[in-house]
């Protein structure tokens, strides 16, 4: 029987999503999102074959595994396991497919690595991939192409482990119809946005709540910015997920700032189960934004519209960048300034990076700014580009600054009190102590840290005694928290001194 | 239940030397305890919030090495040096 071992290997440092914190602080053996790729190009395999997947986040790679074909998906904060593991397989005679974001955008880059290349996406051409595979008459690169994404077999959830996620994923569309410069997700998705039918997107929620899921993660470029078939999504999602409040399931998602024109898709969003959604704010700075081409966030009024978000209910995540040619020393400023200006407790700051395949890195090493070797984001205040304005070490030192200031616990609980002084109604859910299971194991761990965290953390409690209606948004605010401080503590960047200096450098 | 009670009952321990000694005492015995203590007196809180409470005196009061602090993050909160817990502040 034809055998694959499908491998999503951990990413080497902790970003603000990766929730490492919990095994960290809190020994739970857990990760933030499941792994949505493993489970879709499993669902492909024909029926006779033996599929196993390794979500490497919770458990050791099987170095000893009978398969006689290794997948490797990933993204480029993978890149590093993703080589090793693909040399250590190589080594022990196995034949090694790698494909995934990293591989499409940056297929020179681990090349070498593969016996077998997959790049792009893998719908169209799967059935020929696993044929070639089964003959043993395989081709080292398969290509593929912009498929209509729900004529796929639902994904094999029963091969991945259960329990030891807080959120799944589906993915109801890919691409998105903006061209920020910087962006790498339109360089193979495409600008064109492609969607599955809500009944094949409530298929797959159907699939996952069977599977004790209740918390799903929409994987998509920007949900709600083709508003028509957001609408019909919507509608959808909202009458699938009329239930008891603890068969109910929460969605979070990504989307771009322009959604807080439409209150109508505000509404429905609430009404269908988004508690969250990630937004690239990316920066105050409007020159920046124009030359970036992010001309969704210009003359925006972005403050205004998070207001209006968290009025609605949402609680956004800003993406906040910082590096722009148009950034000079006092950006730091400006940007601490904006945040603190909104009622947004998370945001994920760091550094402008050009990612292959992007006009970005094209124009960087057109100007001889590149710095061969950094792209893999190995730190929060890591870039591969040489910055315009400043020196290197003043934007290495104003980033550290920047976020020792956003995330110290005083700063972070007036944005947590902002938006719980905003925020929309939602409907009731169960009711339990604010501080028990995981939250209170992080919270022993925060606590200990100082005032600033213990006050930060009672804070909390109480806000989920007011609002019980937001417990679980407030959770969500607290572990991401904890993250980010565990992630700046990890990379040694967390400093007591720094964050009480309220301007980078004086 | 919540934190804010319990800091309530640490302010009332402060101020009544007899419960003061009560509280030495339980918290001495068990987490169970104090926290029957601090119900009998009308404070309603949790383990899990004891512990945390717990965890940032300990720290602020810096009575605790890395090692005792890995033990209060963890979950277990009776190390000796503890008993004294109604004699600071919490705070």
């Amino acid at each position: 029987m034809p055998s694959l071992y499908l491998i999503n290997p951990a990413e080497s440092v902790p970003g603000y999503f990766g929730l490492e914190v919990l095994g960290a602080w809190a020994g739970v053996r857990a990760v933030g999102m499941a792994d949505l790729a493993m489970p879709t190009v499993a669902a492909f395999a024909p029926a006779d074959w033996d599929v196993r997947l390794c979500e490497e986040r919770l458990g050791p790679v099987d170095f000893d595994t009978p398969a006689e074909f290794i997948g490797l998906t990933g993204k480029i904060s993978q890149r590093e396991r993703i080589c090793e593991l693909a040399t250590e397989f190589r080594r022990r005679g196995r034949k090694v497919i790698i494909g995934g974001s990293y591989a499409s955008l940056s297929p020179e880059e681990v090349r070498a690595y593969a016996d077998i290349l997959v790049i792009g996406e893998i719908e169209e051409i799967a059935a020929d991939l696993f044929s070639d595979l089964s003959s043993g008459r395989y081709k080292p690169e398969y290509r593929g192409t912009k498929p209509d994404i729900g004529s796929g077999p639902l994904p094999r959830w029963d091969l991945y482990p259960t329990g030891h996620a807080m959120t799944a994923q589906v993915q109801t569309s890919r691409g998105c119809p903006f061209e920020c410069e910087f962006c790498d997700v339109i360089q193979y998705l495409g600008r064109k946005q492609r969607w599955k039918e809500p009944e094949r997107v409530v298929a797959e929620l159907d699939l996952l709540h069977r599977h004790g899921y209740r918390s799903v993660f929409f994987a998509d470029d920007n949900l709600t910015v083709m508003r028509r078939r957001t609408r019909a999504l919507l509608e959808a999602l909202a009458s699938w997920n009329d239930k008891p409040a603890a068969e109910r399931m929460a969605f979070s998602t990504q989307v771009s700032i322009d959604v807080a024109r439409d209150a109508d898709i505000l509404d429905l969003l609430r009404e269908s189960g988004f508690a969250m959604t990630f937004i690239g704010l990316e920066t105050p700075n409007e020159e920046s934004l124009s030359h970036a081409g992010k001309r969704q966030n210009l003359k925006a009024d972005m403050i205004g519209r998070i207001k209006t978000i968290a009025e609605h209910g949402i609680l956004a995540f800003g993406g906040i960048v910082v590096g722009f040619d148009q950034d000079g020393p006092d950006i730091f400023e400006r940007q601490a300034a904006f945040i603190q200006a909104m009622p947004l407790p998370l945001v994920s700051p760091g550094l402008l990076v050009a990612p292959d395949a992007t006009p970005l890195h094209a124009r960087m090493a057109a100007a001889g700014r590149l710095i061969e070797g950094r792209q893999s984001a190995a730190s929060v205040v890591g870039t591969n580009i040489r910055p315009l304005l400043m020196s290197e070490e003043t934007m290495r030192n104003g980033m550290i600054w920047l976020l020792n200031r956003v995330f110290s616990a005083e700063l972070f609980a007036e944005r947590v009190a902002a938006f719980v002084d905003i925020c929309g109604e939602h409907k009731p859910s169960e009711r339990k102590p604010f501080f028990s299971g995981i939250n209170a194991a992080l919270a022993r761990r925060l606590a200990s840290k100082g005032r600033g965290e213990y006050a930060l953390i009672r804070m909390l409690d109480k806000a989920a005694h007011t609002r019980p209606d937001i417990q679980s948004l407030l959770t969500t605010i607290f572990i991401y928290y904890c993250q980010a401080r565990f992630m700046l503590e990890r990379e040694g960047i967390w400093d007591d001194t720094t964050r009480r200096r309220d301007a980078p450098f004086n | 239940m919540s934190i804010d009670a319990l800091e309530q009952f640490y302010e009332k321990v402060r101020s009544d030397s007899a419960l003061e000694g009560e509280a030495g005492a339980a918290l001495g015995e068990s987490p169970a305890a104090v926290i029957a203590l601090g119900a009998r007196e009308g404070f309603v809180f949790s383990e899990d919030e004891l512990t945390i409470a717990l965890a940032q005196h300990a720290a602020a009061s810096n009575e605790l090495s890395d090692a005792d602090l890995d033990l209060v993050a963890g979950g277990v909160v009776m190390p000796p040096r503890m008993k004294d817990f109604s004699k600071s502040r919490l705070s």
